[in-house]
């Protein structure tokens, strides 16, 4: 099974995904929670559906035109734009009054000065481990055989890694934009979480590659033996994410509500990563040997 | 240490044991028979140290406000008034001071923090299973209340009854701290002491003066949150009334300007505000953790069957490799009291499925070694040896990744990415040193569909 052969189309599907996921992000965005814009989010509790249109009335009534006002079976949440201490405890007394089902569950106010600087600290953190990771594969595979430069390996990783961060960041646009799931510091986590991850599974692979070209050093070539090399680990690959995808799936099905997209977004990325990994990463690899060693 | 295998095998065994003992919640053992009873429990002990005072509590983990419910107040601190070299101690002031207004509350367990970042203070107040968010706030965010409080009427100065307590001796006046402007240090232009200078408004001076008029010789007590922070007597000078802005005397430097910034400030020595806020009720806390819980479980049951199918003996001795594994985490948890919180408890069960990975290198290098025609002692060897450089390397990014998120997470997820890197070093631990054990000594062939 030669699955180098197909590199160009590969790369054109690649190209594909990451073409459409930024049309995606662009046009539909995000939801952010407040932890980024900064806000309230009131949670409730009630046996039953409840006419969220009406509370919806309340807050516009009482100066709030924009809120955002949902159920998820028991759960009912309410955000709005205050964040003035005193305020925030008013309108809950107001919204607990106006519907007497209501139960309080929690309360979470974030000033929008905070908001900036999470986004700032995500963004050096995203910046900071992609660097990291490209430091680290060019140090690791310093000494490859046959003169192959190593940040060539640490370029593929790096575009592996973009496409699985970009295949997640759309998923989670598109999942905004119908089912109304925000950005938060949780999917920041499980964005690094992907990084780390998705890279792991392309070390396995380039390891691999070293190995044989240290192997069959002069005996095949470059292409054949990255060919051989994603060929010898396509089963690890599969099984690994297999049993990851496992067990994050099924905290994503039966976990506790606060968890469940950060379960979902690591589904989602890992099964990404392991695409990468064998479909992107070493296709990139040879493109990148191929078209330095022409020029 | 240990030549052979058995020796091992036993150390394993005896580590592997404790560390359940260590991460079991109490269970009660009631058994009751004809001829003898039990009545007795394991897990969740609590043991004194020999010797000393101090025990070690096992009972529980550590929980996150997440999974308790409480509430949580973050305040940033406005430092711009202060100089650079004295901000953390008014961070520190800050954080005395509000540990002081929560204790009123009466809640048993809190935790203060301060926390810097981007050059900026920040005081965390932590106060698990507060149901009450607006009683926090009020006794958080209020500017405290400065009071001027005179000696008691019909009580002669000095005080000669040891009985009596500071509010025995002092009772309120008509001035409080809205009267008053300001504070400030100066410096007496005769013997250059140090004063502290106060500012009272017309009409609050003219109140003070006659305050003072009533009370020569006599201290009066200024106090903040009803704790008393000066009570400077009142010389015969002051007689006849204020003539100059009145200072108190005889305090060193430090004391004044600890002293005037206070009054300063109403209660703190910085400004504060209320940056992020939050209240959670414990019931949505523990639904979710339970059922997060059950879901890992569930997860790592249908892996063990995986891999048993998948890797026959081997991956047998992976399932053990595992559940030793999950022993092990749970015990440093305890150990070194980790705060569990649900992002933490996700960590933990991705950090499963690192631990699977390790497994799943190794035994697929066995798998390709003996499908080259090693023997199966030498297909092992070889694959224990040849898969730790990619798990070596694989698992030092996601080592690196969390390390990051470490770095510049919140609270959080700080919580996350300790929990992971703790499982990462044990899932190289348990899956490539105590499996390798575990599969030279019990497994005399590889068997693969």
């Amino acid at each position: 099974m030669k699955i180098l052969n197909y590199s160009k189309l590969l790369i054109a599907i690649s190209l594909l995904i990451i073409i459409s996921g930024i049309y995606i992000i662009s046009t539909f965005g995000f939801k952010t929670s407040i932890e980024y814009t900064g806000g309230t989010v009131f949670s409730f509790n009630s046996s039953k559906q409840e006419d969220l249109i009406s509370i919806k009335s309340l807050l516009k009534e009482l100066g709030f035109e924009t809120s955002d006002v949902s159920q998820d079976k028991q759960l009912i949440k309410i955000k709005v734009s205050e964040t003035n201490p005193d305020r925030v405890v008013e309108l809950k007394d107001k919204i607990l009054a106006f519907n007497k089902d209501l139960k309080l569950e929690g309360i979470e106010t974030v000033g929008s000065s905070m908001g900036i600087e999470f986004a700032k600290n995500s963004f050096i953190a995203i910046v900071l481990s992609l660097l990291g990771i490209l430091v680290f594969v060019t140090y690791t595979f310093y000494n490859l055989p046959n003169n192959i430069p190593s940040w060539q390996f640490g370029l593929a990783t790096l575009g592996a890694m973009f496409h699985d961060v970009l295949i997640v960041i759309s998923f989670f646009s598109l999942m905004g934009y119908f089912y109304g799931v925000e950005i938060d510091s949780l999917f920041l986590t499980a964005l690094l979480t992907i990084i780390g991850f998705s890279v792991n599974d392309t070390i396995v692979v380039f390891d691999r590659i070293r190995e044989n070209l240290i192997k069959y050093n002069n005996k095949m070539s470059f292409y054949e033996i990255a060919n051989l090399s994603v060929f010898e680990t396509l089963n690890r690959s599969l099984i690994t994410s297999f049993t990851v995808i496992l067990i994050m799936f099924s905290l994503y099905l039966l976990g506790g509500e606060s968890i469940k997209y950060f379960s979902l977004a690591l589904v989602v990325g890992i099964a990404a990563g392991t695409y990468s990994s064998i479909f992107i990463a070493t296709p990139f690899v040879l493109f990148i040997n191929n078209n330095f060693k022409k020029s | 240490m240990f030549k052979n295998n058995s020796s091992k095998v036993l150390v394993v065994t005896i580590l592997a044991t404790l560390a359940l003992l260590i991460s079991l919640p109490r269970i009660d053992i009631k058994y009751e028979t004809k001829y003898f009873n039990i009545d007795s429990y394991i897990g969740g002990y609590i043991i004194n140290l020999p010797f000393t005072t101090k025990f070690v509590d096992f009972s529980d983990f550590k929980k996150g406000l997440d999974i308790e419910g409480g509430v949580k107040v973050v305040i940033r601190l406005d430092m711009a008034q202060i100089r650079s070299e004295d901000q953390q101690k008014s961070a520190e002031s800050v954080r005395d001071i509000l540990n002081r207004r929560i204790n009123y509350l009466g809640v048993s367990e809190t935790s203060t923090y301060i926390s810097r970042s981007n050059n900026e203070y920040r005081i965390i107040v932590e106060i698990p299973g507060q149901k009450n968010l607006e009683a926090a706030i009020k006794s958080i965010g209020s500017t405290a209340q400065l009071k001027f409080k005179i000696v008691k009427p019909g009580l002669s100065w000095p005080i000669t009854d040891p009985n009596l307590t500071i509010n025995d001796v002092f009772v309120d006046s008509t001035i409080t701290g809205k009267d008053l402007i300001g504070s400030d240090v100066s410096f007496e232009s005769t013997n250059n002491q140090p004063v502290i200078q106060l500012k009272f408004s017309n009409d609050g001076r003219e109140k003070f003066s006659s305050l003072v008029k009533q009370n020569v010789k006599k201290p009066i007590g200024i106090f903040l949150d009803d704790n008393l922070l000066q009570a400077p007597i009142v010389s015969e000078e002051l007689a006849n009334g204020l003539t100059t802005d009145p200072t108190i005397t005889g305090v060193d430097l430090e004391t004044a300007k600890n002293i005037s910034s206070l009054i300063r400030a109403g209660a703190l020595p910085v400004p504060i505000e209320i940056v992020q806020q939050s209240f959670i009720g414990a019931t949505l806390g523990q639904e979710s953790i339970n059922k997060s819980l059950i879901a890992g479980f569930i997860g790592l049951f249908i892996i063990f069957i995986f891999l048993n199918i998948t890797y026959k003996n081997l991956g047998f001795i992976a399932s053990i490799s595992l559940l030793i594994y999950v022993v092990f985490v749970l015990a440093t948890f305890k150990l070194l009291n980790v705060v569990i919180s649900l992002p933490g408890i996700a960590g933990f069960v991705f950090s499963i499925g690192v631990a699977c990975d390790a497994c799943i290198l190794i035994f697929e290098r066995i798998k390709e070694e003996s499908r080259w025609g090693k023997p199966s002692a030498i297909a092992i060897m070889n694959g224990y040896d040849r898969a730790w450089s990619s798990i070596k390397d694989s698992n030092f990014s996601t080592l690196l990744a969390s390390f990051i998120l470490f770095q510049f997470g919140s609270g959080f997820v700080k919580g996350f990415a300790l929990t992971l890197a703790i499982g990462i070093i044990f899932s190289l631990i348990c899956c490539v040193y105590i499996s390798r054990i575990l599969v030279s000594t019990f497994i005399k062939e590889v068997k693969f569909k």
